[in-house]
């Protein structure tokens, strides 16, 4: 394995005006744990929209199309068999990892988050609830289909503020058969609702059903949420380090109460000319026609390399990114000419550019090879309207970067910010 | 501006290669927006902007900035350009149609028409000689005017002509009209080279033996005098002559005018010249009146005939009516080119060779 290329202050090595980027120079093995073949010289800080894919998640693909690339959950051949017992592994370690009992909650996959929000409020009982209930600074995937959950079931769409801690402002009638969909983690400045857990106990108190967004609470801060007991929890394996899939941990009671309209095959034990039944297992409420078997197989293989991730890297997951953000931040928060959005420590650090513009900046940064988000991160309700914000660049921290990493950006974007 | 002038470079790519067809789809999203001044998603315009100027910002920050505005105006520049020179294509095109010739301003400089011809100049200024005068008003004005004349002009071109429409009561018919037969007329410049061209072709062909042919004299004017220096003084005496010969409604029957016609046309001096290069280079005034005269003679005519004829051209009336023939050539033929000829109910213009004569005929 060839050595880290050479870099002066951070910055990549001088070339030409309209010369191409070098071929890729591929990090220590050590220092990038499970992405050993990731270009030393590419500097990926976009994880909060999809993570990178560690070695054994893509072996684990590989190898299913490889060597077993047969359906699931309705096959008695040997690779069939062996789809399954993958696929009900990773049901368990999605259960486990967000501490949640198998005797309680089902998991079932979708194509993503957003898909798995719609999936559910589009097919929860009408006339259950009394209204719906969501914040002003939710991703559009929260924001849009709780409007349209209630111009469905014409009930009011409450949209809550937060104090200056961060907790969510609510009256609690307000919660009397109430559904309420909130993130767990900002997907803008990756701040957590403080009081989350009670908020999950006072919805469920007052008779209301609470879904979290934990596309960015997952990935990022996966410790916060063991133990939170919503009545579904909906998150993106591709911001897991796994394949492309949505991912929804929901108590069973939730999914027998789900008024299909979304239905098909995998889902039924007894079709007649005018009926059916379904199948006993919740999970498959949510799960019509054939699933991507290697998608959710590699979730599995995912979720295992983050357990073994401390003893391969040698730093804790989450300890590792509050780390490198908290570099992060204090190399972009003094700055000229740049607002930080987001508080010390959080993996997703959001910066206000003054003097140049947003989608400008990331594209400049892109030409040295660090990745970065830029515009309104799926937020235009809160940034844009509310707040009045031009683009934002978000740089979002995930397992494969280093403190080199961070280095190099924190270097190339002052110097850019100082000299545009 | 930055996205009509990438249009413009992504049409041209993408017509050699299919890579640049899904960027062209961008900018035609861009470009249908500005043109049609909705709000425009300026996506794809920063993305354009912001990848040029991305390897600038990486060695000197400081001067994207500057890059940025130069940028901007650089894409003004060329999106101006590009409306100029459409609007200049598109201007030509109705040109060729309507007149056959691209260049209104200098007929002969068009180097898409091949017709041969002298061309009736246009008297006023051009676009950049107005601007250049300061009259940018007029320059404007003078140009949609241009611009509707052509675009009324050419339906002209597309009609059935009547060359008989256009024939003065005084017209003269080459060997005498004969009832009949088809009225043809073309129009003249005694000094052009290209008449005397049309009218050897008229002869070999013996399209005037089937045609009753008639023409109108148009002297060419420039802004600074007559093209031919003897133009008008021809068209005056062919002009008199035609007034004496015709009495209303019974053309002469053997036109002296058109004898003097296919002298100057065809003949020649002693010294071998051309008698209608004579007129145009060597002539003055007074030899070319003298020569006139001595045709007169030749034809027949008598002193006291040559000196009313000498009268008559002087005279009032025969300005009238030769300006008369210039308005029906500049308003209702509306033509650029010498000669044109009107025959088989069509327009031709320049010199028509004998083989069509002949089929026409």
């Amino acid at each position: 394995m060839s050595a880290a290329r050479a870099t002066v202050g951070g910055m990549p090595p001088r070339r030409g005006l309209f010369s191409r980027r070098p071929e890729g120079v591929v990090v220590e093995a050590g220092a990038r744990y499970g992405f050993d073949y990731l270009p030393a010289d590419s500097v990926y800080l976009d994880s909060a929209c999809q993570t990178l894919r560690p070695r054994p998640v893509i072996d684990a693909l590989n190898d299913y199309y490889l060597t077993y690339n047969a359906c699931g959950g309705r096959v008695k051949y040997e690779w069939g068999r062996k789809v399954d017992e993958q696929v009900e592994q990773t049901r368990g370690a999605v259960l486990t990892a967000l501490g949640l009992s198998p005797r309680r909650y089902a998991t079932s996959f979708t194509l993503n988050t957003t898909y798995a929000l719609n999936l559910l409020l589009q097919q929860l009982p009408a006339g259950r609830y009394r209204r719906v209930i969501t914040t002003h600074t939710e991703h559009n995937s929260v924001f849009l289909s709780t409007m349209t959950f209630a111009r469905r079931a014409s009930i009011e769409r409450l949209l809550l503020e937060r104090d200056e801690d961060g907790s969510l402002v609510y009256r609690d009638a307000d919660l009397a058969d109430a559904l309420v969909v909130v993130s767990a983690m900002n997907n803008v400045n990756g701040a957590s609702p403080a009081g989350l857990a009670q908020l999950i106990a006072d919805v469920q108190r007052r008779g209301g059903t609470i879904i979290l967004d934990a596309a960015q609470g997952v990935p990022h801060a996966l410790s916060t949420l063991r133990g939170l007991r919503p009545d579904a929890l909906c998150f993106s394996a591709h911001k897991v380090y796994g394949a492309s899939l949505g991912v929804v941990a929901a108590t069973t009671e939730l999914l027998e109460s789900l008024e299909l309209s979304f239905i098909g095959g995998g889902q039924v034990a007894h079709v007649t000319a005018s009926d059916f039944e379904l199948l006993p297992e919740m999970h498959t409420r949510l799960e019509a026609g054939l699933q991507p078997w290697g998608e959710i197989i590699a979730l599995g293989a995912a979720l295992q390399w983050l357990d073994h991730y401390e003893k391969g890297a040698g730093e804790g997951h989450e300890a590792r990114e509050e780390r490198l953000s908290q570099a992060l931040f204090d190399g972009l928060a003094p700055l000229p000419g740049l607002t930080v959005l987001s508080p010390r420590g959080s993996s997703l650090v959001s910066v206000l550019p003054d003097r140049v513009d947003g989608h400008r900046l990331a594209t400049f940064l892109s030409r040295a090879g660090v990745m970065v988000r830029s515009g309104y991160f799926c937020a235009h309700h809160w940034l844009k309207e509310l707040k009045g914000y031009p683009p934002l660049v978000r740089f979002s921290l995930g397992a494969h970067n280093t403190d080199e990493d961070v280095e190099r950006a924190l270097a190339v974007t002052g110097r850019l910010i100082k000299g545009l | 501006m930055v996205c009509i002038a990438a249009f413009v470079v992504l049409l041209v790519l993408s017509a050699v290669s299919a890579k640049y067809r899904t960027l062209l789809r961008r900018a035609w999203g861009c470009v249908s927006r500005k043109v049609t001044f909705r709000p425009c998603d300026t996506t794809f315009r920063e993305d354009v902007t912001n990848s040029l100027l991305a390897p600038l910002a990486l060695r000197s920050p400081r001067l994207v900035r500057p890059a940025s505005i130069a940028l901007e105006a650089t894409a003004w520049v060329m999106v101006l350009s590009l409306v100029v020179s459409g609007y200049i294509v598109a201007q030509s095109g109705l040109n060729l149609v309507a007149y056959g010739t691209c260049n209104k301003q200098n007929p002969q400089a068009c180097s898409l028409s091949a017709t041969q011809g002298c061309s009736i100049d246009a008297q006023t200024p051009s676009f950049w000689e107005s601007v250049w005068r300061g009259n940018v008003l007029g320059a404007f004005g003078n140009e949609f005017s241009s611009l509707a004349d052509t675009i009324s002009a050419i339906p002209g071109r597309f009609k059935t002509w009547d060359a008989a429409q256009y024939a003065a009561s005084h017209a003269s018919y080459l060997g005498g009209y004969r009832d009949g037969l088809p009225t043809a007329l073309e129009v003249i410049d005694p000094g052009c080279a290209f008449c005397a061209q049309l009218f050897r072709n008229l002869e070999e062909s013996g399209f005037a033996e089937v045609n009753n042919l008639t023409y109108i004299v148009y002297p060419i004017t420039l802004s600074f005098g007559p093209k031919f220096p003897n133009s008008p003084l021809v068209a005056e005496y062919l002009t008199a002559i035609q007034l004496i010969e015709s009495s209303p409604g019974a053309p002469a029957d053997d036109p002296t005018d058109w004898f003097i016609l296919k002298q100057i046309f065809t003949g020649e001096r002693d010294d071998g010249m051309g008698w209608q290069v004579w007129l145009n280079e060597q002539a003055s005034a007074d030899e070319a009146e003298a020569q006139l005269r001595a045709w007169l003679a030749h034809a027949g005519y008598d002193q006291e005939a040559i000196a009313e004829v000498d009268t008559l051209a002087d005279s009032a009336q025969v300005d009238e009516l030769i300006a008369q023939g210039q308005t029906v050539v500049e308003e209702e033929i509306r033509t650029l080119t010498i000669p044109t000829l009107i025959a088989n109910g069509d327009l031709h213009l320049g010199v028509v060779d004998v083989k069509d004569l002949e089929d026409m005929g």
